[in-house]
C-alpha cells in the first residue's frame, strides 16, 4: 500500500509542468500603458539635421514613433526589423523616431552605418519628450492611428510579428 | 599581434565551449558505450574528461572576462551589460549581470564540482564514478546547449558599439555582485547528491554504502545557498529602502524551496548514518532537492512569475528550460518509482519517542512548508489559467509558514536532549523543566512588557528562550559528565568537547546561528516603527526614541553616476546619516541606497525621496534587532565551518562506504 503512495508522483508532475507551460504562453509584466487611447502629445523639436519638427501624425497617416539610441544594445536588433518594416508597409505609413539622450555624431554615424528607415528623428539630447511620454527604456514604440490617438506602445525590442500587429491596430 | 589576439580571443573562448559541449556528450555516453564496446578504458576516460571540461569552461569564462575588462564591445553581452566608466569589480561580476553569463557561471560551477567529483571518486568509488560523471554530464550538456544555441555570451556585434549600454545599476552593489554566484553553488551543489542516488538507482548501489559520502557535499550547498539567500536579504534591505529583507517574492521562494527540502536533507542523512533506515526517502529527497534547483532556474529564467527579477526573455529559452526540466525529473522520477524503492529498511523505529522519530517529524515539517511555498507561488499562475488574476501576499505567507517555523524551533529544542531509539521519559523531562519553565517566563515577560503585539512575539520569544536554556542544560550536562571522568574543570571540559565532536557541536552552532535570527526576524518584523514625512532643512522628527535632523543636501558626481545625498544629523550621537539617490546617466535608471545607523539593539534606516514644494519626502525607520539576522549568518558559516573541520582522516574510517570498496574490488 505504502509502495504504490509514490505514484502520486507523475499527477503532480504533469500538473507542475502543465501550469509552467501555460505560464511560458503568458506575459506577467503586460500592463497595458495608460497612454493608450490617449492622444500623442504634440511636442516641438528639431530632427538630427536641425530641421524643425513637431511630434504625432506625421502626413495624414497612420504613423509609428520610435525611440531608440545609439547606445542601446537592443536597439540595433530592433534595427533590422525596423528597417524591413519601412520597405514592407512603405507608403501606407509614416515612421519618425525620437532620437533619445544621443549625441549627435554618434546618431548620425549610427544611421549611415545600419541605414535609416527613418522619415526624420526628432533629437531628445535633454530626455524632454521621453519624459512626457512617459519612456522608461529604450527602445520603445508608439503606434498613432490617423486621428492621433496612441492605440499601442510596446516597451521592448519589436519583433517581425509586433510590428504587423501594431500596423493592424493603428490602420483600423 | 596585440590586435589580433583582442579580436580573436573571445572566438578561442567560444570554440572552448563548444568542444566542452562535445566532450560532455561524449562523457555522457562512455559508460554505455563502453559496455558496448567491453572497453573498461572508455569508462575511465569520463574523469579526464572532466577535467578537460573544466579547463575548456574555464578558457571560455577568461575569455568573457577579459572582453569586460577590457571593455571590447563586439561582444554583444557585454555591450548591453557593462560600459568603459564602469568600476573594474563590477566589469568583471557583470559576467553574471545578466541571462547568458548567469547560465555560464552556472554551467561553469557545475564543471568544477564533476571535476572535484571525479578527484574524490577515484579513491572512493572507482567503479561507480563513470555512471556518475555520466549523469552530471547530462547535466552539463543540458546547460551548455541551452547556453550555445539560445543564449549565448559569445555572440558578436560587428561593428561594435560605440559604448556599452551598463550594468543595471541595482546590481552594481556589493551584496549582488556576489548573491548570485552564491545561490548557484548552492543550486549546483545540489546536483551531487542527485548525481548519487541515479547512480544508486542505475548500479544498484545501497544507500547506506554512499550516503556519508555525500554529507558534506549537502552541507557545503547548502551553506552557499544560505549565504546567497541572506546576501539577496541585505541587499534588498539596504538597497531598495523599504526596510525590510523579505518579501516572499516569487523568485525569493524559488531559492527558498530548495533550502527548505536540503534541510531537510541534511538531517535525514543524519538518520541514516546513525540508523539504517530512510534508504527510499533520502533517494527520493535527494531527487526533489535537485530538481528545485532547477525550478528555481527555470522560474527566474523563464520569466513565466511576475517578480522583481524577471528578466524580458524569449519564449524559445523558457521552452528549452522547461523541456530540459521535464526530461531530467521524469527520467529521475521514473527511475525512483521502478527502482529507488526496492530495498527495504534495516531498522525500524522502535519507539515514538526517539531521536529518529523527532528527524522523522523535521522531514515532515521541511516538506510541508516547502509544499506550501510552492502551491502559493504556483497558485497565482493556476489562478491565471482559469481567468482570474492575483497575488497572494505577504499576510499568508507569515500565517501560514510562521507557525510551521515555530514547530520546527520547537523540534530544535528538544531533539538534541533526546537519545536514539528511545527515550525514558522521565529522564528527557529531567532536562527539560528548566528550559520549559524558563520559556514559559519569557513568553510571559513578553506580554507583561508588550500585551498589544501580536501573539507571533510571545510564542516566538518562548520558544527561542526554551530553545536557548535547552542547548545550555545539553551543554553543561555533557561538560560536567566529562569534567567528572577527566577531573577537569568544567570549563576546560567544555572546551575540550566542542574540539573533539565537531561534527555535533558544528551543528548545535548552526542552530545557535537560526535562534539568533529568530530573534532578530522578531525584534524587526512586529517592533518596527515607521514614518514617512516631509521634512525641509533644521526639521526634527522623533521615530522609536531616536531623534533625527534633517540638515539638507548634498550633490555631486563620482563614478558612473550622479548622487543626492540627505544629511541626517542622528541626535545625541556624531553620527550623520547619508541616504542617497543615485541617477546612472548611461541607464537612465535611479536607484535608493539608504542611510543606515546600526548597533545590535537597532537600525536606524532613512530613505530620501523626491522634493515636494521645497521639502523633501523622507521615509524613516526603526528596526530594533534586525543586525542580528546578518550576526546569525555568521555563526551559520562557522558552525558548518567548524563541523567540516572534524579530521578527513577518522571521517573516512567511519564511511560504511570506504569499507564497501573493499568488498567490492
Amino acid at each position: 500500500m505504502m509502495r504504490n503512495v509514490w505514484w502520486v508522483i507523475f499527477p503532480v508532475l504533469i500538473l507542475l509542468f502543465g501550469l509552467l507551460a501555460y505560464g511560458l504562453t503568458t506575459n506577467p509584466k503586460h500592463i497595458p500603458s495608460p497612454l493608450i487611447g490617449k492622444p500623442f502629445p504634440a511636442l516641438q523639436g528639431k530632427d538630427l539635421n536641425g530641421t524643425d519638427v513637431t511630434l504625432g501624425v506625421v502626413d495624414g497617416k497612420p504613423t509609428i514613433v520610435n525611440v531608440w539610441a545609439s547606445w542601446c544594445g537592443a536597439c540595433r536588433t530592433e534595427h533590422n526589423v525596423l528597417l524591413r518594416g519601412a520597405r514592407r508597409y512603405g507608403d501606407s505609413i509614416s515612421l519618425v523616431a525620437i532620437n533619445y539622450k544621443d549625441e549627435l555624431p554618434n546618431a548620425r554615424r549610427w544611421l549611415s552605418s545600419l541605414g535609416d528607415p527613418y522619415q526624420w528623428s526628432f533629437h531628445d539630447l535633454s530626455g524632454r519628450a521621453g519624459l512626457e511620454l512617459g519612456v522608461y527604456g529604450v527602445p520603445e514604440t508608439f503606434f498613432i492611428n490617423k486621428q492621433g490617438i496612441i492605440v499601442e506602445k510596446i516597451s521592448a525590442p519589436l519583433t517581425d510579428e509586433m510590428l504587423a500587429n501594431g500596423v493592424a491596430l493603428m490602420s483600423k | 599581434m596585440q590586435g589580433f589576439i583582442d579580436n580573436y580571443l573571445i572566438e578561442f573562448g567560444h570554440l572552448a565551449a563548444f568542444t566542452a559541449l562535445i566532450l560532455t556528450m561524449v562523457q555522457a555516453a562512455a559508460p554505455w558505450l563502453s559496455g558496448r564496446l567491453q572497453s573498461p578504458a572508455l569508462a575511465r576516460s569520463g574523469v579526464m574528461a572532466s577535467y578537460i571540461v573544466l579547463i575548456l569552461m574555464t578558457i571560455g569564462g577568461a575569455t568573457l572576462i577579459h572582453a569586460f575588462v577590457t571593455s571590447d564591445f563586439t561582444v554583444k553581452y557585454v555591450a548591453s551589460h557593462s560600459n568603459t566608466e564602469l568600476p573594474l569589480l563590477y566589469k568583471v561580476t557583470a559576467l553574471w549581470g545578466g541571462h547568458e553569463g548567469s547560465l555560464y557561471l552556472w554551467a561553469w560551477i557545475l564543471s568544477a564540482f564533476t571535476a572535484i567529483l571525479a578527484i574524490q571518486g577515484k579513491r572512493l568509488f572507482p567503479l561507480r564514478l563513470p555512471v556518475m560523471l555520466s549523469v552530471q554530464a547530462c547535466l552539463l550538456l543540458g546547460f551548455l546547449g541551452l547556453i550555445l544555441f539560445l543564449s549565448n555570451p559569445f555572440d558578436r556585434l560587428l561593428p561594435g558599439a560605440i559604448e556599452g549600454s551598463d550594468l543595471n545599476p541595482l546590481l552594481q552593489d556589493p551584496g549582488m555582485a556576489f548573491h548570485p554566484p552564491m545561490l548557484y553553488f548552492g543550486y549546483v551543489g545540489f546536483s551531487i547528491p542527485f548525481a548519487f542516488a541515479m547512480t544508486a538507482m542505475l548500479t544498484r548501489w545501497e544507500t547506506t554504502l554512499w550516503i556519508g559520502l555525500i554529507r558534506r557535499w549537502t552541507l557545503f550547498a547548502w551553506t552557499m545557498l544560505t549565504v546567497g539567500i541572506m546576501l539577496g536579504g541585505w541587499w534588498a534591505y539596504y538597497e531598495l529602502g523599504w526596510g525590510g529583507y523579505w518579501a516572499w517574492d516569487p523568485v525569493e521562494n524559488a531559492s527558498f524551496m530548495p533550502w527548505l527540502l536540503g534541510t531537510a536533507l541534511v538531517h535525514s542523512i543524519t538518520v541514516q548514518e546513525n540508523r539504517r533506515m530512510l534508504q527510499s526517502w533520502n533517494l527520493f529527497l535527494a531527487i526533489t532537492t535537485f530538481s528545485l534547483s532547477l525550478l528555481g532556474t527555470f522560474l527566474v529564467r523563464s520569466g513565466v512569475l511576475s517578480s522583481v527579477h524577471a528578466f524580458a526573455v524569449d519564449p524559445g529559452r523558457g521552452v528549452y528550460i522547461l523541456l530540459f526540466m521535464v526530461t531530467v525529473l521524469v527520467v529521475a522520477f521514473g527511475l525512483f518509482i521502478a527502482k529507488g524503492r526496492v530495498e527495504s529498511e534495516k531498522e525500524a523505529i522502535t519507539s515514538l519517542a526517539s531521536r529518529e522519530m523527532l528527524f522523522v517529524f523535521n522531514n515532515v515539517l521541511f516538506s510541508v512548508l516547502c509544499l506550501s511555498v510552492l502551491i502559493a507561488t504556483l497558485y497565482p499562475l493556476a489562478l491565471d489559467a482559469l481567468g482570474e488574476k492575483i497575488t497572494i501576499g505577504v499576510p499568508y505567507f507569515n500565517s501560514v509558514m510562521i507557525p510551521l517555523f515555530f514547530l520546527v524551533i520547537f523540534l530544535m529544542g528538544i531533539a538534541p536532549a533526546t537519545p536514539w531509539r528511545q527515550v525514558n521519559l522521565a529522564r528527557l523531562w529531567s532536562r527539560l523543566w528548566l528550559p520549559t519553565v524558563l520559556g514559559f517566563s519569557a513568553l510571559i515577560a513578553m506580554y507583561v512588557w508588550d500585551s498589544q503585539a501580536h501573539w507571533f512575539a510571545f510564542v516566538g520569544t518562548g520558544l527561542v528562550a526554551f530553545v536557548l536554556f535547552a542547548m545550555l542544560v545539553d551543554f553543561i550536562r555533557n561538560a560536567r559528565r566529562r569534567a567528572k571522568q577527566q577531573s577537569v574543570n568544567i570549563l576546560s571540559a567544555w572546551l575540550q568537547l566542542v574540539k573533539r565532536n565537531r561534527r555535533y557541536y558544528g551543528g548545535m552552532f548552526v542552530h545557535l546561528g537560526i535562534l539568533v535570527i529568530a530573534i532578530g526576524m522578531i525584534g524587526s518584523g512586529i517592533f518596527r516603527s515607521e514614518q514617512v514625512v516631509l521634512m525641509a532643512k533644521g526639521d526634527v522628527i522623533e521615530i522609536g526614541g531616536e531623534k533625527l535632523r534633517f540638515d539638507g543636501v548634498k550633490q555631486f558626481r563620482k563614478d558612473n553616476y550622479i548622487a543626492l545625498q540627505g544629511q541626517f544629523a542622528l541626535l545625541g550621537t556624531d553620527f550623520v546619516i547619508q541616504p542617497e539617490r543615485r541617477k546612472y546617466p548611461v541607464q537612465e535608471a535611479p536607484t535608493t541606497e539608504s542611510g543606515i545607523h546600526s548597533n545590535w539593539a537597532r537600525d536606524v534606516y532613512v530613505v530620501i525621496g523626491e522634493i515636494v514644494g521645497g521639502r523633501y519626502s523622507v521615509h524613516a525607520y526603526v528596526n530594533p534587532l534586525v543586525e542580528w539576522i546578518w550576526y546569525g549568518g555568521f555563526i551559520i558559516v562557522f558552525g558548518i565551518g567548524w563541523s567540516f573541520s572534524q579530521g578527513l582522516r577518522d571521517k573516512r574510517i567511519r564511511t560504511p562506504a570506504a569499507l564497501s570498496q573493499g568488498k567490492m574490488a
